[in-house]
């Protein structure tokens, strides 16, 4: 990682990108006014914060509401929002955060330690069903928050928690005065849907809502009460609205952008990545790929207990070396480049490098080796017949499934390099597209697959992301859902994550994930092949662009972020 | 058209749409896995959240109450709640019928328009500097399926930078027109052929009538009938023809919303949108029905 | 018969005969991947003197010649044609994972265009059956059959491909599947064949010579077999040939929309899916080939209708 926090292999596209992000954050005069175009795959579901789970709707109400702090997607520190300071006590049990002073909400109503208490009592309580209620929750008890001063609050938890205060990150701080009344009524969910008419919803973000055009737009204007100010005292945010335009798929949205009516596009694949850089050869716009994200693809074994586990292939699974083998034959660098037209970084871990200093660099990276995989299987007791075919020691001949979802290419055309790669191996591997949610099921309800390729993206870089993925009480460690540890790997991996959560000690939770990591790559429950890379595509006036891998790419700083000079502005209809 | 012959085609068409109700009810019910399961692979979100919404989108409840109940609201005239968007059905639906109307209505009647006077021409001057050309073409676009076409014409956008290639009208009332033209145009030249080599023309010519006040005030009238039952069913089938169109040309009509929501299990969003063309098509072959009725007198006899 | 129906049909009978012998035709695997060579162009081939002659780049990056030979034999039998290793020739391309557009072509026109056959017999068979019976027995079975007919026409069909594919073994044969798909969308196409059959049935039975069959006492079996079901034939047979297109299409479209079964086994709607990229549409124009391929088949099995004698009003 160089210092632009872009992967050390730079072919031209991504010499532009640096450029561009070195002009950008050199003290180009900041302009106030104009209006960003975005242009978004799908609407968002709700405006409310509290269930704001997709994509889409997390990115519009993210610019609407405020957090106490966020995490900087780039160096991964705590900064204040509508903090003003937080202290987190030696043991890590007790947090205690101040308030800047005058805040308001975009409607004018001053923003007040009672709605904080408010924000908290709706998150955990378990009638509401919020998706931060576990975040919230510490050894089996959700986080107390009280007053400790007129602007401070103290929030106390029942053991020492690593996360300290950036468990505050994810949580909009939302008006008492307009929510109080349905959350008493149980109509909490249902509320700041889209129908919702645009004066009921309020929030402390730089951008309140000016109008909805369902399936259309949603346009955001300045909220004149937000309180953050420039290093040279002007209000933020420097632009006056935020358009979010919607499109029915990757190349409607990415059209939108190159037709000129939308100034910044992400989320699009290596194919528009491509279609994107062309364009930007006649246009005035950059093209930028920022790295690995977060998200993995990975091929996943069913190793869930079940009657039927004695019987192949998922007795093979069973086996560390055949699993290790099978992740020795495939050839991750063929899946970035095949797949991802070179858009997408090789993982050996499902720690993306995305991930800043969690990932555990020291792990083995080996290619593809048909030879390794062959020496393994030997020495695992399968044996070649006549044919070149792969047989266990019963002269059963190997042959599993894998299923991908249907819909989208690039989990089939990667289960079509594993398959072809297993070739040489005598292994025959059927490659199974189904539709999504058909395969969800099966993995999930049913666990009834032999293996899959999927995809999982953590919610953060912090080991906090992967409590549920990877620990045996977790609700998505798809590898075995049962909810019990059944081979002893994962009973320690168990221990390690519950004593790397409970201790505020840096160097221990690095040290115990880093061990987890290691114990993944050895057993190997799911083969971990590729991060696709987070693209993202901008005018080139735009400033004050410091798009991060994590969360949105661009949008998380929206309040900076202004066009150098309005000339610039691409014309629109 | 007499009232207790239209009144038994509704109460037909009410049984009709009954079974259609049923049917994808239980297929649905078939089909694996539910909407929520996406959060099921979604490491940032607990199962309870799930649960709270199965809950909440009533879709914890066993098949029958939940048929009987969205049968209740439906005929209510609520349709339900769309789980992808939050949001009552009814108003994401009749946008994307706007526009699938949009589009079929434009290239329905580009497609008359243009087909109409060409077949009338072609038939006219047979083998004529118009019949060569637009018959040859016309064979070929007979030939090629809706979805090569509808490539064809995203390629086209493509290549040429002509068309704004996304979701656009023009682009994809071009492709419907192509779609459906090559039909109506050789019905119409076909009809009117035979027509024009019938003894009764033979009549008219050997009484010195011109030409033209033959072909226009004799010959078209009489082939009027099967081009009216045509018009009809092209009426009737017109939302299940511009389906291939829409999603290959990303407009945003019923068709895109139909499949998303089958993908998603966006279960009242499916039923809606698969009830209304199942209307459609009733209604369309009600119309078609009507107008034969009143432009055939020997039709509107038989009825009587 | 006119001449354009006669070369239609001689051309869909070779197609068939070469798309069954697709191992033998196709010059490689179609799941084979030639990682050197994604999204490479159509081999370019000359003829040189007597031969056929391939050029491609070698390991070096250099231009090379590779003589095509006839009946090269490979490590799985004999091929049609092939280059000397390691040239390639590569009729219509690759696609991303550097695989030969044709032979996933000819691999995809066997799946394709036997099962879109399978499927229309299966709906003729079905609707003739059902339409023989309803014709000629009347009331009460035909009103039956009848409203049934309208339910299957107004029946959203799209349901039961995903409702069938949960219920499917993983491991079944991936052509088994496709064959299963087919005998399900032939199933539900009964009606329309039904409807037509109906229509010819009860003109027929009224027939002078079928009235007078039946006066002299002939069974019911014997005025079906020699009587009636002979008058339906010529129009199943339009039936048929406008048909048989109309299934390759709907396996096309559902693989197109991702409802599809095919795996690693190429169909050609999986071959046309990849034409909905806007980038694949913009760069690589050999990707197009294949749909040139299946338009080709629909014009000939067109052509083919209309020497049939349409006697149904298009679709």
């Amino acid at each position: 990682m160089n210092f632009f926090g872009l992967p050390a292999r730079t072919t031209p596209a991504v010499f532009l990108t640096v450029v561009f992000v070195a002009a950008a954050s050199q003290p180009v005069p900041a302009t106030s006014g104009g209006r960003l175009v975005v242009a978004q795959r799908s609407e968002p579901k709700t405006l409310n914060p509290v269930f704001a789970i997709d994509e889409p709707s997390r990115a519009v109400t993210g610019l609407m509401g405020a957090p106490l702090v966020r995490l900087n997607p780039k160096s991964l520190a705590t900064e204040g929002v509508l903090a003003e300071s937080w202290k987190t006590s030696t043991d890590g049990r007790e947090i205690t955060v101040r308030l800047r002073r005058g805040l308001k909400f975009s409607d004018g109503s001053p923003l007040t330690a009672g709605d904080v208490l408010f924000t908290f009592d709706v998150h955990i309580n378990p009638k509401t069903a919020s998706p931060q209620r576990e975040l919230l929750t510490v050894g089996g008890q959700p986080v107390q928050v009280a007053l400790a001063g007129p602007d401070e609050l103290r929030f106390t938890l029942a053991e020492p928690y690593a996360l300290g205060e950036k468990m505050l990150a994810g949580i909009s701080i939302l008006p008492a005065k307009h929510l109080a009344e349905a959350y008493r009524g149980g109509r909490l969910a249902a509320t700041w849907g889209l129908g919702t008419a645009s004066a009921g919803i309020a929030g402390a973000g730089p951008f309140r809502l000016k109008s909805i055009q369902p399936g259309e737009r949603i346009v955001l204007e300045r909220n004149p009460h937000y309180s953050k100010r420039d290093p040279a005292g002007r209000p933020l945010p420097y632009l006056d609205e935020v358009e979010f335009v919607f499109a029915a798929n990757e190349d409607a949205m990415t059209a939108r952008f190159t037709a000129g009516e939308a100034d910044l596009v992400a989320g699009f694949g290596p194919g528009s990545y491509s279609v994107l850089t062309r364009a930007g050869e006649r246009m005035k716009h950059r093209v930028l790929d920022l790295g690995a994200g977060l998200d993995y693809t990975f091929l996943l074994f069913n190793l869930n207990p079940a009657p039927e586990t004695a019987a192949a292939p998922r007795k093979w699974f069973q086996r560390q070396a055949f699993r290790q083998a099978i992740s020795a034959a495939i050839d991750r660098q063929a899946i970035v480049k095949l797949v991802y037209r070179g858009r997408a970084t090789p993982l050996w871990g499902h720690v993306t490098p995305a991930r800043g200093h969690w990932m555990d660099e020291s792990l083995p990276r080996p290619p593809g080796s048909a030879s390794r995989s062959r020496e393994l299987l030997r020495r695992a007791g399968f044996r070649w017949d006549s044919r070149g075919l792969l047989v266990d020691e019963n002269a059963v001949a190997v042959e599993f499934t894998i299923v991908a979802n249907a819909a989208n290419p690039v989990y089939t055309q990667t289960a079509a390099i594993i398959e072809e790669d297993l070739k040489p191996l005598g292994i025959k591997v059927q490659v199974v597209p189904l539709e999504f949610r058909s395969l969800v099921d099966r993995v999930t309800n049913r666990r009834d697959f032999d293996a899959a390729v999927m995809a999982l993206r953590p919610g953060e870089a912090d080991p906090v992301a992967d409590m549920n993925v990877l620990m045996s009480a977790g609700s998505t460690r798809l590898w075995n859902m049962s909810g019990k540890p059944v081979f002893a790997w994962e009973g320690e991996i168990d221990g390690l994550m519950r004593r790397q959560i409970g201790t505020t000690g840096a160097a221990q939770r690095k040290s115990d994930f880093d061990q987890v990591q290691r114990i993944l790559a050895g057993q190997l429950p799911f083969i971990p092949l590729a991060s696709p890379n987070v693209l993202v595509a901008a005018r080139e006036a735009l400033g004050n662009l410091r798009p991060g891998a994590i969360g949105h790419p661009v949008l998380w700083n929206a309040d900076e972020i202004f066009w150098s000079h309005a000339g610039n502005q691409a014309p629109r209809p | 058209m007499p009232l207790p012959f239209l009144l038994g085609r509704l109460w037909h068409g009410a049984l009709l749409l009954f079974g259609v109700s049923i049917l994808s009810f239980a297929m649905f019910e078939l089909a694996p896995g539910d909407y929520l399961d996406e959060m099921r692979v979604n490491p940032q979100i607990p199962p309870e959240t799930a649960e709270a919404f199965r809950k909440q989108y009533g879709l914890d409840r066993a098949l029958v109450p939940r048929y009987v109940h969205w049968l209740g609201s439906t005929l209510r005239g609520d349709l339900g709640l769309s789980f992808a968007y939050n949001m009552p059905v009814s108003r994401i639906l009749w946008r994307r019928v706007g526009n699938t109307l949009l589009l079929a209505g434009f290239s329905l009647a580009l497609t008359w328009l243009l087909a109409v006077p060409l077949g009338v021409w072609s038939a006219a001057r047979e083998r004529g500097w118009i019949d060569r050309p637009v018959s040859a073409f016309a064979s070929l676009l007979a030939s090629l399926p809706d979805l090569l076409v509808a490539l064809a014409c995203l390629l086209f956008a493509v290549r040429t930078g002509f068309i704004e290639v996304s979701g656009s009208l023009p682009l994809a009332i071009a492709a419907m027109t192509m779609v459906s033209f090559p039909a109506v145009f050789r019905h119409v030249r076909t009809s009117l052929h035979e027509i024009l080599r019938s003894p009764f023309i033979g009549h008219l010519r050997a009484h010195g009538i011109p030409a033209r006040r033959i072909l226009f005030g004799h010959a078209l009238p009489a082939a009027a009938n099967p081009l009216i039952g045509l018009f009809g069913l092209s009426l009737a089938s017109m939302t299940s023809s511009t389906l291939i169109v829409e999603v290959v040309l990303n407009w945003p009509g019923l068709g895109p919303l139909l499949l998303e929501a089958i993908l998603g299990r966006d279960v009242h969003v499916v039923l809606a949108a698969v009830m209304l063309s199942a209307i459609l098509l009733l209604v369309g072959n009600l119309v078609a029905d009507l107008l034969l009725y009143a432009a055939d007198p020997r039709i509107r006899r038989e009825a009587a | 018969m006119r001449i354009a129906a006669r070369a239609s049909l001689i051309a869909l009978l070779v197609l068939h005969v070469l798309a069954a012998m697709a191992g033998f035709v196709a010059p490689y695997d179609p799941t084979r991947q030639h990682r050197q060579h994604q999204w490479a162009p159509p081999t370019p081939l000359r003829i040189e003197g007597l031969r056929l002659v391939a050029y491609g780049r070698d390991d070096g990056g250099a231009l090379t010649r590779y003589p095509v030979k006839l009946f090269p034999r490979g490590h799985d039998g004999r091929r049609l044609f092939g280059a000397g290793e390691p040239g390639k020739v590569f009729l219509m391309g690759t696609d991303g994972l550097g695989r030969d557009q044709f032979s996933r072509w000819i691999y995809g026109a066997r799946t394709s265009l036997f099962s879109g056959l399978a499927a229309a017999l299966l709906s003729a068979i079905l609707g003739a059956g059902l339409g023989l019976a309803a014709g000629f027995y009347g009331g009460r079975a035909d009103r039956l059959t009848m409203r049934a007919a309208e339910l299957f026409l107004a029946l959203p069909w799209m349901y039961l491909l995903l409702a069938m594919r949960a219920f499917f073994p993983l491991n079944a044969d991936p052509r088994t599947l496709f064959l299963a798909l087919l005998a399900l969308l032939g199933a539900i196409g009964w009606a329309r064949p039904a409807r037509l059959v109906r229509g010819i049935v009860l003109s027929a039975k009224e027939r002078e010579f079928v009235l007078a069959a039946r006066g002299f006492g002939a069974p019911d079996s014997y005025l079906i077999w020699h009587h009636i079901a002979p008058a339906t034939i010529p129009t199943l047979a339009t039936y048929l040939s406008l048909a048989i297109p109309q299934y390759v299409l709907a396996e096309a479209s559902l693989s197109f929309l991702g409802l599809g079964l095919g795996g690693s086994v190429p169909s050609w709607g999986s071959l046309l899916a990849s034409l909905s990229q806007i980038e694949v549409l913009e760069s690589y124009w050999w990707m197009t080939l294949p749909a040139a391929g299946f338009a080709l088949v629909f014009g000939c099995y067109n052509e083919l209708a209309r020497g049939l004698r349409i006697g149904m009003p298009a679709p």
